[in-house]
């Protein structure tokens, strides 16, 4: 009976051991969105839902927001067309009448 | 003029807004650009105007009058740029604009666009909703409040889609800024609870009537306020010119407000004057101007607050102006905090 309550602590033990010398579970493969999110802050950015399929994309507040501009090339996003201004964020979604880089108005669709 | 951050924005906006809500009515466009030229000379670069502006009265055929008169100012003065500009999409249960319908997601967008045209410019920069769908007790319906017909799960519901056309909104750069108006604590804290968990634009500002006689924001919002980080605009500072004293005695003097809305849009009540007389009488103990007092005290309050100063005439703008830096001494503000105990709640 004792000789038997040894073994059966002695497989425990090694039971244990094993668990513990064993290989780790493996870890999980990142969460591009976290990935994405981490990229996204570091830059300056937030995430937020945008477009028509509503994913979450990084935008950036732009520092020349409604500063005068006469071509996109003024901007660090978009010029916009009705004010003659920065846009306030990039890239800008859905429909803006914007200025191009050679001062052409055009209306810019972003999905 | 000290700048402010409003909110979380990152914007910074001047401690004195202008308000526009007179410009096509009783104010000409001519003297609605003045009023922005002089704001603007004074360091103001913050104005406020309105969807269903001018009043008052409110009419079906000058609706978005008054955004338009700050547009022309911007097409004409190219200076987009010196202004941070803030409007609002008019609520629920108004006949006069579109034909009284509630804010929803679609007319969210359709306004945004609306107001766009008018003020002739790309984004603005604080959009707010003039008063919530579900009603409030604001404009003196704190008298006779009852909340129990509000449904709750309708009400989540209704955030939920309007702060998620306002983050599309934001992403397309059409509005930089999401802003309440006429709001209770529980709805505050409901739009910033949704905002926070889903990734929505978070509430910036609430615009809600301030003043030395009118005193709701004090305890909940302040609370609220301080905690999240929202601004309060103060409209009504001078509690629709009643602490000008030009009405004092009762009287009603040409070329006023209380010509078109006598009551002052519940204002006028048997405890009013008294109270009226009790501040003026703080101002001239200490050798200030009433206006300016009563701008400075709500500047002086605790939570950040910034007054929107409405008027008619560039003298009266002048005058408000001045307030801009003013510190009330300690002697003053014992004394107006001596005046509410006297006078708590005059309407």
């Amino acid at each position: 009976m004792r000789r038997a309550g040894l073994v059966l602590l002695a497989a425990l033990a090694l039971a244990a051991c094993r668990e513990e010398a064993g290989p780790k579970a493996e870890p999980l493969l990142p969460d591009p969105l976290e990935l994405a999110t981490r990229d996204c802050t570091r830059t300056g950015g937030r995430m937020v839902k945008a477009g028509i399929a509503n994913a979450m994309t990084c935008i950036h507040d732009t520092t020349d927001s409604g500063k005068q501009c006469r071509t996109s090339g003024d901007c660090e996003g978009d010029c916009l067309a009705r004010s003659g201004t920065c846009s306030p964020v990039r890239p800008l979604f859905g429909c803006n009448e914007i200025l191009m880089n050679d001062g052409r108005r055009a209306t810019l669709c972003r999905d | 003029m000290q700048k402010l951050p409003l909110g979380r924005t990152g914007l910074q906006v001047s401690e004195l807004c202008l308000g526009t809500m007179t410009w096509g009515s009783q104010n000409t466009e001519a003297e609605g650009h003045d009023q922005m030229d002089m704001a603007l000379d004074h360091g103001v670069n913050f104005l406020d105007t309105a969807e269903m502006y001018p009043t008052n009265p409110v009419r079906a055929q000058t609706v978005g009058r008054t955004e338009e008169i700050v547009g022309s100012w911007l097409a004409s003065r190219k200076r987009r740029d010196d202004w941070i500009i803030a409007t609002k999409i008019t609520g629920i249960g108004h006949d006069q604009v579109r034909d009284g319908a509630p804010i929803t997601a679609a007319a969210l967008r359709s306004c945004v666009e609306q107001s766009l045209r008018r003020l002739n410019t790309d984004v603005i920069d604080l959009y707010q909703l003039h008063w919530p769908n579900r009603g409030s007790y604001h404009f003196r319906r704190n008298w006779s409040f009852d909340p129990t017909a509000q449904d709750r799960a309708a009400t989540i519901a209704h955030m939920q889609d309007v702060l998620a056309e306002a983050g599309k909104l934001v992403t397309e750069g059409k509005i930089r800024a999401f802003g309440l108006s006429n709001e209770s604590a529980w709805g505050t804290a409901q739009w910033l609870r949704l905002a926070d968990l889903n990734g929505w634009p978070r509430v910036a500002s609430v615009q809600n009537e301030y003043s030395l006689l009118c005193r709701h924001f004090d305890t909940d919002m302040a609370e609220l306020c301080h905690n999240e980080d929202v601004t309060l605009l103060a409209f009504s500072p001078l509690a629709a010119g009643l602490l000008s004293g030009k009405y004092a005695g009762d009287v009603t003097p040409d070329n006023t407000r209380r010509m078109a809305t006598p009551d002052l849009g519940g204002r006028i009540t048997p405890q009013v004057f008294p109270a009226v007389a009790a501040y003026l009488g703080v101002a001239a103990d200490h050798g200030l101007d009433p206006c300016q007092m009563a701008l400075a005290f709500t500047r002086s309050r605790a939570v950040p607050t910034i007054p929107i100063i409405g008027a008619t005439t560039l003298a009266q703008l002048r005058t408000n102006l001045g307030a801009a830096g003013m510190v009330l001494s300690d002697e003053v503000l014992a004394d107006i905090a001596a005046t509410r105990r006297q006078h708590p709640m005059p309407f």
